[in-house]
């Protein structure tokens, strides 16, 4: 599908962690926040983000239930479980570990 | 917790399939109408927002196809998801289904009774514990390949050896069982008590012999007797049995699967050499040595000791010609039956390749008649992978239906194969289909379901959808000449394993027609024992031998009779070493013959050709002086150019005159050559002797009525003596009898030969017929422009022809290597035998021509005009 995600197989659970962070959103909000999180530089398609999102929640990061949205549709949302932040932390800190690591390397 | 979670997913996923389905569907359903309702807030036409909102999603399914390959137990799901597949589509076939499940449950069924029965025999070896240290102990000598130990042979083995823990003999004996119905005559053994520790084997019940009871009047029974004659009760122990007018206490019960010496030893006594039966022949050889190895002793210590010990412990004059030597219980017991059992298996082998070729066969046909099916699949979403897996899944299903149904054919077969077995062939009564037949069934199955499911899927999968889809292509030649091989090899395989049952049939026949020597037709046998209880001295058995022949040559109908004490084929004889007079002192002057004490009239009843002078007669009494009748090959071997008339042999004490030569016969198998014979008359046996062979009597009667005279015979023998055990049979069910191993494995190998003719039939039938549908068009075309009707059949026979030739050419050439395994079990034919080599190519070929003709005569019937409109 799109190269940038594919290229950041990583990153897709980190945003999508973060993107949840604040509240639970249904699919279509997650690629949205998501897009609307990183400037519109990452573009989630469906094919990644629904492959993404039943994974981390067989992961346990993630649980899901049926709900409404804004304009009354029928919508599954996605909330953060306790060990989703827990990797939310973890992958934030590794992020920048290595963010700073090779902006280090670039610039030397 | 982590794992439980996991396993808890996959339970989820794998039990709650339909319910993660509809969710997904929801899921996705809501994210195009979410997507929709967001563009349309934007201010798109609804409509047009719509449109955009899947085109941005990139088909529905495919997405849910890519969740459904995340989750957990995917791999599994998909298996589950394959096989429901497979099996409506194997129903939806059910002629192809049916037929694949058949031809492989023959095969598989085959291959594994082949195997039950070989694994009994080669592989299991004898049923006791660490058989492979058993050893058992022989004499060869060039008239006898085994002759058995002298009392006093024995007695200086076992006060030498070096490599054996323990050493027994075995003597059989029959015993008349008295006491509650009918006396019953029992074939038992004699043996000391160290016979079991060297077989490491104790009664199921009671105790054996201990070495204290050495001479004690104890019995242990086998299985057989126990179930016929106790019931199967447990409490039978301590009961006292009648044995030869004296009475036994019955100690131990064998277990069921103790199977030493053949089915018909029914009880052992114990015996020692000290006993007086054989302190009184210290130097006759009727004991059977039987020892086991002391741990770590190896085949060569043995086979040195025994070339060390038998100038030792040679009671015989020490000829050069006597040769001592060891048999494993395994070689002894079944060595004779390894080579024809591994040929059957070879024989069955190569039928299931054939039955894998044509399955192959017919997958290959059903995979590109699917092509367009499978076309559709590949371009909905589904990888090669996956394409692959699922004919695989198909092939599988097949192979393990097929594995079932051949295990139940195998069950039944040998169940239908004990019936007639048990009798003749003891060492395959405990064939049976246990836990290593059926994992050999799993295996076998599982081969032959990659066999023919591997190629056929991986082949198809190469080929190109699209150009299947747009219905350019039926199927590539590729496939056509993986088809043909495939019939060629089936072909070939058929043509080595016809050859190979044209020879054994052939050398059957040779078997069945072999001049045994004397005229078995209509002549009726009785047999019965002079019990010692009975007849204790030799005057009282020659009494009973003289007014039993009186009575039975009054029977009514009976035309010839005659009494011999070991009757041919009768599974009894006496080798007995013996002096010729002219040769005495020679160096080699150490020769063997079968002594038969034999009454007047005995060489009238059986046919057998008396050429010199004359037959014994009544004059010949126990106190005239002896006479002997010989045989041609004893004539020739020692008077080869003179008349052996008044030549004077011994074989006792006594010397005797020749006075006639007889005929040779077949002794024991009609596939052996005569051995040195002596016919003695039966009252000049000296008593000592007659003791000890002379109490088997054999009535020989000719007589045109013989079913009449098998009953008269026994009514007379049992007026004289009620308490006697009368046993009736013919001469020509004896010698059938003889034979019925080879008739055993002629059948096997052609009830194989048969099957595998079938299914190359089958398999040439297909190929031609799938032939003619595919180029159904291009024969039409050739009719229209011209071509005859016998142009084409000759076109469609012609490819036929050349298939069929050129798999017979290749199964030619393989035969004649692989007939030379056959050697040893074929008689009167060479294994290049240019009958079955000329018959088979030619039954074979014509065979393969009418699998060819129907589909041929289909092609040469096609309406040109109709063809062409075909697609």
């Amino acid at each position: 599908m799109d190269k940038k995600t594919d290229l950041l197989q990583g990153t897709l659970h980190l945003l999508i962690l973060k993107a949840l962070s604040p509240r639970p959103l249904h699919g279509l909000g997650v690629a949205q926040r998501v897009a609307h999180i990183t400037q519109q530089t990452f573009e989630v398609k469906p094919g990644s983000l629904f492959p993404a999102l039943h994974r981390m929640e067989e992961a346990g990061w993630l649980k899901s239930e049926w709900g409404n949205s804004e304009n009354n549709r029928r919508a599954k949302y996605y909330t953060l479980t306790g060990a989703g932040r827990k990797q939310l932390q973890t992958e934030t800190t590794d992020w920048e570990r290595i963010a700073l690591g090779i902006s280090h390397a670039l610039r030397a | 917790m982590r794992f439980f979670s996991v396993l808890a997913i996959l339970w989820r996923n794998l039990s709650q399939r339909r319910r993660l389905e509809r969710d997904l569907t929801d899921e996705v359903h809501s994210y195009l109408q979410l997507a929709a309702d967001a563009k349309v807030k934007s201010g798109m036409e609804e409509a047009a927002a719509r449109r955009e909102a899947a085109v941005d999603l990139g088909g529905a399914e495919q997405v849910k196809e890519r969740v459904r390959e995340v989750r957990a137990g995917h791999f599994l799901a998909e298996r589950a998801q394959d096989l429901r597949y497979a099996w409506r589509s194997l129903r939806k076939a059910p002629v192809y289904s049916l037929t694949v499940v058949l031809v492989l449950a023959l095969g598989i069924g085959s291959t594994v009774l082949m195997f039950a029965l070989v694994d009994c025999v080669v592989l299991k070896g004898p049923p006791f514990p660490q058989a492979n240290r058993i050893f058992t102990l022989w004499q060869r000598i060039p008239e006898e390949p085994r002759v058995s130990f002298s009392p006093n042979e024995f007695a200086a083995w076992k006060e030498r050896t070096q490599v054996f823990e323990n050493l027994a003999f075995v003597a059989g004996t029959g015993f008349t069982l008295t006491g509650g119905g009918e006396p019953e005559l029992v074939v038992g053994r004699i043996a000391p008590p160290s016979l079991f520790p060297v077989l490491r084997t104790q009664p199921a019940l009671g105790r054996a012999f201990t070495e204290p009871e050495s001479n004690a009047h104890v019995v242990v029974l086998s299985d057989a007797l126990w179930r016929e004659k106790f019931s199967a009760r447990a409490d039978c122990l301590g009961e006292a049995v009648t044995l030869n007018g004296e009475p036994y206490t019955v100690i131990g019960v064998l277990p069921p699967s103790f199977n030493f010496e053949g089915p018909d030893a029914k009880l052992f006594v114990p015996g020692s050499l000290s006993s007086p039966f054989f302190a009184a022949h210290p130097d006759a050889h009727f004991l059977r040595v039987t020892g086991r190895l002391k741990p770590g002793v190896t085949r060569a210590q043995l086979d040195e000791e025994v070339n060390r010990l038998a100038p030792q412990v040679d009671d015989t004059k020490g000829g050069p010609t006597r040769r001592y030597f060891a048999l494993s219980l395994a070689e002894l017991t079944t060595g004779e039956l390894h080579t024809p059992m591994l040929v059957l298996l070879s024989a069955v082998a190569f039928l299931l390749l054939i039955a894998c070729a044509n399955v192959a066969n017919l997958t290959l046909a059903r995979i590109s008649a699917r092509q367009n099916e499978i076309s559709i699949r590949a371009a909905l979403g589904a990888s090669r992978p996956r394409l692959v897996a699922q004919l695989l899944t198909e092939s599988a299903l097949l192979a393990f239906i097929g594995g079932i149904a051949g295990a139940a054919i195998a069950f039944w077969g040998l169940d239908l194969l004990r019936k007639f077995l048990v009798q003749n062939l003891p060492e395959l009564a405990r064939a049976q289909i246990d836990g290593r037949a059926l994992l050999f069934a799993v295996a076998v199955s599982t081969a032959a379901g990659m066999l023919f499911g591997l190629g056929p899927a991986f082949s198809s999968s190469r080929a190109r959808w699209q150009s299947a889809l747009q219905g350019a292509t039926r199927s590539t030649s590729a496939s056509n000449r993986t088809r043909q091989a495939l019939v060629f090899s089936e072909i070939a395989i058929a043509a080595v394993l016809l050859i190979g049952c044209a020879l054994m049939i052939r050398s059957f026949i040779s078997l069945i027609h072999v001049d045994p020597g004397f005229r078995p037709a209509n002549v009726v046998t009785a047999e019965m024992v002079m019990t010692k209880e009975r007849y204790a001295e030799g005057p009282a058995m020659l009494r009973f031998y003289r007014d039993s022949l009186e009575t039975v040559r009054k029977l009514p109908g009976a035309e010839k009779v005659g009494l011999v004490t070991h009757l041919p084929f009768g599974g009894n004889n006496w080798g007995n070493g013996f002096d010729v007079e002219d040769n005495m002192g020679k160096a080699d002057a150490d020769y063997s013959a079968q002594i038969r004490p034999v009454s007047p009239g005995y060489f009238g009843a059986m046919g057998i050709p008396v050429r010199e002078e004359r037959d014994f007669d009544e004059n010949n009494r126990e106190n005239s002086p002896g006479v002997a009748i010989v045989n041609e090959t004893l004539a020739k071997r020692f008077w080869p150019n003179q008349s052996p008339i008044g030549k004077r042999i011994r074989y006792d004490k006594e010397w005797l005159s020749i006075i006639g030569v007889a005929g040779n016969i077949k002794e024991a198998r009609l596939d052996a050559d005569s051995d040195m014979e002596i016919y003695v008359p039966y009252p000049q046996v000296s008593a000592a002797v007659l003791q000890f062979v002379g109490r088997d009597l054999n009535y020989v009667v000719s007589s045109s009525s013989p079913g009449a005279i098998a009953t008269e015979l026994r009514n007379a023998l049992h007026a004289l003596d009620p308490h006697g055990v009368v046993k009736v049979n013919t001469m020509e069910a004896l010698i059938r009898e003889s034979i019925a191993q080879p008739r055993f494995r002629t059948w096997l190998i052609g009830i194989f030969a048969g099957f595998a003719l079938t299914l190359a039939c089958l398999g040439i039938y297909g190929v031609i017929a799938y032939l003619v549908t595919q180029r159904y068009k291009e024969i039409g075309i050739r009719l229209a422009l011209g071509a005859t009707r016998a142009n084409i059949f000759q076109l469609i026979l012609g490819r036929t022809f050349k298939l069929a030739t050129l798999g017979v050419a290749a199964g030619l050439a393989g035969a004649f290597f692989l007939t030379r395994f056959l050697s040893s079990l074929l008689y009167g034919v060479t294994v290049h035998d240019p009958l079955s080599f000329l018959l088979v190519p030619l039954g074979l070929t014509l065979v393969a021509l009418l699998a060819g003709y129907f589909p041929a005569h289909r092609a040469a019937a096609v309406d040109p005009v109709k063809s062409l409109r075909y697609e």
